[in-house]
């Protein structure tokens, strides 16, 4: 008697797991300061191409070093043009497939109650969510005493665009014993996030993700180098038609104005150009 | 295979050590201690204790360092009493790595002591109080030579499972050289910067590092224990053994 119940929830399950045609998934390795954006696009590509994402994030190094070793991805979104470059140069990306989708922005975290006066007021020079200047920007860290978080210049395009700022701002070997490593741009946000540091350099897309307001500034764009995303459909991929959906979804107007409002400046938009930073 | 490593690779190494044997010696003063307590109590809340006890061993070390960033998060209470207590963050600072590996080691101890303790000291000791022994005499010829091995093996245990410990470090320690920067992490770096011989070099230190480690322990562990050479029992155990 028990063992037919058995036999029939089985059955029921069995057939319930087939009754629904198995709906193809788009495997996406992200660059994790990209992830918010994505999640946000998510349901929207979704539901035109009746497919599901697969969404790995972590720092663009990292996910390099796998789709190198042979990771099971369909495209990946880098934070950088150099590593999809690499693959480009190995010949593991279908043909075409290496494109600009979003340029990135730093931003400037900082504990919104140190910007303030006593009385409560913006101290001048620094207001919430508006862009920095220079002048400010250099007092600030060069007179900021405790930890400063970045992700991995290493393995993060971000990290590395901070490092390059303050080398830029000649102030890298004054801060270099301040600075703590995140392992990419989404520890870094928790780091800050849940107050172990004060001070932080991480992409905007973070900052306007991580649901507190006012808590960052924008970095003027001549101050580092373009962070110019590029991404890459890997010949691999067993899902090259969808892939490539997703890649003009992503580079269509409407997505590219959306990224807009997510952090970031449209893949169209020229990069500000960048005078060489002064190595320290 | 050449061990050339660089400055900062013997700099993670040198921290490792010495967050190794920190974590393994003050787990030793807390560890003790506690499986005496934990053997001696026969409760409803004994299990519940052990499985308590056991929950790093399971938890992923990642995971066990994200719940500590939002633990100990200036923020929360348990945070801020700590910033009040010492006015320094638990996290990236070498204090802060030794108080998460001695959490996340804290099986390695315990398990091994509990067992002997159970089932070898805790008998033995009342069979000897029985008989009259004095508390620092029952100490000394019964407690600690029923033990000794099993003592050789948490230590040894700790200290191996410290030097290969990753996720937390990762999650709480930043990374930084001299302070936070461990072996595995920067192993871990240098993989996925796919540097391979780095990796290979540093990977090659830990393992052979391991392997004597595990090796002295054994030997220790073992020529006390009676696995290389039979082992001097205390007087009370031949007495016990002796009885039909």
């Amino acid at each position: 008697m028990v063992k037919n119940l058995f036999l029939g929830i089985f059955c029921c399950l069995f057939l319930l797991s087939c009754s629904e045609p198995p709906q193809p998934k788009l495997r996406i390795a992200t660059a994790s300061n990209f992830r918010p954006a994505l999640e946000v696009l998510r349901a929207d590509f979704e539901k035109s191409c009746h497919c599901r994402l697969e969404i790995a994030s972590g720092a663009t190094g990292m996910l390099y070093s796998q789709i190198r070793e042979g990771a099971p991805y369909d495209i990946f979104l880098a934070a950088d043009s150099e590593r999809p470059r690499l693959l480009q140069r190995d010949g593991l990306i279908a043909p075409g497939s290496y494109r600009t989708y979003a340029r990135g922005r730093l931003a400037l975290w900082i504990e919104r109650s140190l910007l303030r006066t006593e009385s409560g007021a913006d101290l001048p020079g620094f207001v919430p969510a508006a862009q920095i200047a220079p002048p400010h920007l250099a007092l600030l860290l060069e007179n900021w005493r405790s930890k400063i978080v970045i992700a991995d210049p290493q393995l993060a395009p971000y990290g590395d665009a901070a490092v390059r700022l303050l080398r830029r701002l000649k102030l890298w070997r004054h801060l270099r014993g301040q600075m703590v490593y995140a392992a990419n741009v989404g520890h870094a946000q928790i780091i800050l996030r849940e107050g172990h540091a004060q001070l932080g350099l991480i992409p905007m897309s973070l900052a306007l993700a991580s649901g507190k307001g006012g808590d960052y500034m924008a970095i003027p764009e001549d101050l580092y180098p373009p962070l110019e995303q590029r991404m890459v459909i890997l010949k691999s991929s067993r899902s090259e038609a969808l892939a490539q959906q997703f890649a003009d979804y992503l580079l269509a107007p409407k997505t590219q104005q959306r990224l807009g409002e997510l952090g970031y400046f449209s893949a169209a938009s020229a990069p500000v150009a960048s005078t060489p930073a002064a190595g320290t | 295979m050449n061990l050339n490593l660089s400055a900062t690779d013997w700099q993670a190494l040198l921290l490792t050590l010495k967050l190794a044997g920190m974590t393994t010696l003050l787990l030793a003063l807390l560890g003790i201690p506690l499986s005496w307590w934990l053997a001696n109590r026969r409760g409803r809340l004994r299990p519940l204790l052990e499985v308590v006890l056991s929950l790093p061993l399971v938890l992923p070390p990642t995971v066990l360092g994200f719940y500590l960033l939002l633990l100990l998060s200036p923020n929360q209470p348990l945070g801020a009493l700590w910033q009040q207590l010492f006015n320094r963050p638990l996290v990236f600072s070498f204090p802060g790595l030794v108080a998460a590996s001695m959490l996340y080691s804290l099986p390695f101890m315990v398990q091994p002591l509990l067992a002997a303790f159970d089932q070898r000291a805790l008998p033995l000791a009342q069979a000897a109080a029985g008989l009259g022994m004095p508390p620092l005499a029952r100490l000394r010829s019964v407690v600690l030579p029923a033990c000794r091995s099993a003592l050789v093996v948490a230590l040894s245990m700790t200290f191996a499972h410290t030097l290969g410990e990753f996720g937390v470090v990762l999650m709480i320690g930043g990374a930084i050289p001299g302070e936070t920067q461990v072996v595995s992490v920067a192993l871990y770096q240098h993989v996925e910067n796919l540097d391979y011989g780095g990796a290979h070099r540093l990977a090659l230190v830990l393992l052979l590092l391991s392997v004597l480690l595990l090796l002295l322990g054994r030997y220790w562990g073992g020529r006390l224990s009676g696995v290389l050479l039979p082992s001097r029992k205390s007087p009370v155990e031949s007495a016990l053994e002796a009885r039909p």
